[in-house]
């Protein structure tokens, strides 16, 4: 029996983002954030392409006989990797990616690339979605539109500008090197249980409408968190169930209709909040 | 809930007619709704009419209607490429009223814009992928219909579950 987003192709590419990577592995909110605001990362704007290169695994043959009688399957030698192309030169994103400051005079904008802080990059997660239809044959909802999202849950980028060249618009290009993590974009632990594996980079989601993630930190007084999506947000749809997750564990809550969720327990001061959830336009 | 279609050029005629991201678009449409036709129900007649409705609103800044052509399918690589043509139709106004016209399909009409599910074909599902914007004519005078006008031509991308 089809069961829904199993399959799915999707098309383009619609929104990428990206945040720096907490110490426990989900994104960090920066400081200052009062509790009850919701971050998100930043937009990478007018993303063109999002590419995934997983490592190939080695592949060693036993011979004998003069023959290749079996091929080993092994872990690879390489990390995975990815390439970010956007047709934007962001100077926020640039600054947040390598670890630099951002800076100028009036509405003047100036970032340094190529500093002595290669190498010295924070860890950051990117994720982008983009539109798909339900590919399932035999399915009810064939043809249906869904959404793919990937998502890099550990990785650095560096960024190669874009090339000033006669009639071009140039791209600007980041060279992305994905790390394992052991938890997931909520800071739930990887398990064999749930997941079928204890470390990975890189996670796909098909949802029914687009995917997002934000991020609060509780303060021990804040019991309202107002998501970045507020009235767009789909509460109470079987179909795409709201998530919330407090220091890495699954928590109860309510959600209104405006976007306003109210976890059962409030969070206490430093704890991070993760919502992971859908949205309609 | 999604508005289910036949195909790309049914989406497109119908978000003109009645799509409310469309309305600043039949807002520069003499008669609004009523001239988004589809192609083959324009006739010289119509604008024959339509103008002396013009003349006496002295709405000079309108358009006289905007057509949705089907403009047919092409199989690749297992999906269904659709051809819509819309076309925005004037006569004896120069190009300035279909400028601005062109300016709004163009600017207004996207993806996210045209939300509509694709119907099933003897059974088999199909899905809408994308759609894209090719170009335009420019300015063109039709003889036979003794109009001026200006062509957009779209792209539609969809799948069928077994072509």
């Amino acid at each position: 029996m089809a069961t829904a987003n199993t399959q799915a192709t999707g098309i383009g590419l619609r929104h990428v983002r990206v945040a720096l990577r907490d110490t426990d592995g989900t994104i960090k909110v920066p400081a200052g954030t009062s509790a009850g605001t919701a971050y998100a990362g930043i937009q990478v704007a007018k993303a063109k392409a999002l590419t995934v290169t997983l490592a190939d695994p080695q592949r060693i043959a036993a011979r004998g006989d003069d023959a290749n009688f079996h091929t080993f399957n092994e872990a690879p030698t390489d990390s995975p990797s990815g390439e970010l192309r956007t047709a934007v030169t962001d100077t926020e994103v640039i600054a947040l990616l390598t670890s630099v400051k951002r800076y100028g005079s009036g509405e003047r904008r100036e970032v340094m690339l190529g500093t002595n802080k290669l190498g010295e990059e924070d860890a950051v997660m990117m994720w982008g979605y983009r539109k798909a239809i339900d590919a399932e044959v035999g399915s009810a909802t064939y043809g249906l539109r869904v959404y793919q999202t990937y998502i890099f849950l550990n990785c650095y980028a560096t960024v190669r500008p874009a090339t000033m060249e006669d009639s071009q618009v140039g791209e600007t290009t980041y060279a992305v090197t994905a790390n394992n993590s052991s938890v997931d974009q909520f800071g739930r632990t990887l398990t064999e249980a749930i997941h079928g594996c204890t470390e990975a980079p890189f996670i796909i989601v098909q949802s029914r409408y687009k995917y997002w993630l934000d991020a609060f930190v509780g303060d021990n007084v804040e019991t309202d968190f107002t998501l970045t999506k507020t009235t767009q947000t789909k509460v109470g749809v079987s179909t795409s169930p709201t998530e919330l997750w407090v220091a890495g564990a699954s928590a109860t809550f309510t959600c209104t209709a405006g976007g306003v969720l109210t976890p059962t327990s409030k969070p206490t001061l430093g704890q991070k909040v993760i919502v992971g959830y859908e949205f309609e336009d | 809930m999604a508005v289910v279609l036949s195909d790309y050029a049914a989406a497109l005629y119908s978000w003109l007619k009645s799509g409310s991201g469309a309305s600043s678009i039949r807002n520069l449409i003499q008669g609004g709704a009523t001239n988004v036709l589809e192609a083959g129900d324009f006739r010289e007649s119509n604008a024959d009419t339509i103008v002396a409705e013009r003349r006496t609103a002295g709405t000079t800044s309108k358009v006289l209607a905007v057509t949705v052509q089907d403009a047919g399918e092409q199989v690749q690589n297992g999906d269904l490429l659709q051809t819509v043509v819309v076309r925005v139709i004037d006569r004896d106004n120069g190009y300035r009223a279909i400028r601005s016209v062109r300016d709004l399909i163009r600017g207004l009409l996207d993806d996210e814009e045209l939300s509509f599910t694709l119907t099933d074909v003897n059974g088999e599902g199909q899905g809408a992928l994308t759609l894209s914007y090719l170009g335009r004519t420019g300015y063109r005078i039709a003889n036979d219909f003794d109009v001026e006008y200006e062509a957009l031509t779209f792209r539609g991308r969809a799948t069928q579950e077994d072509l």
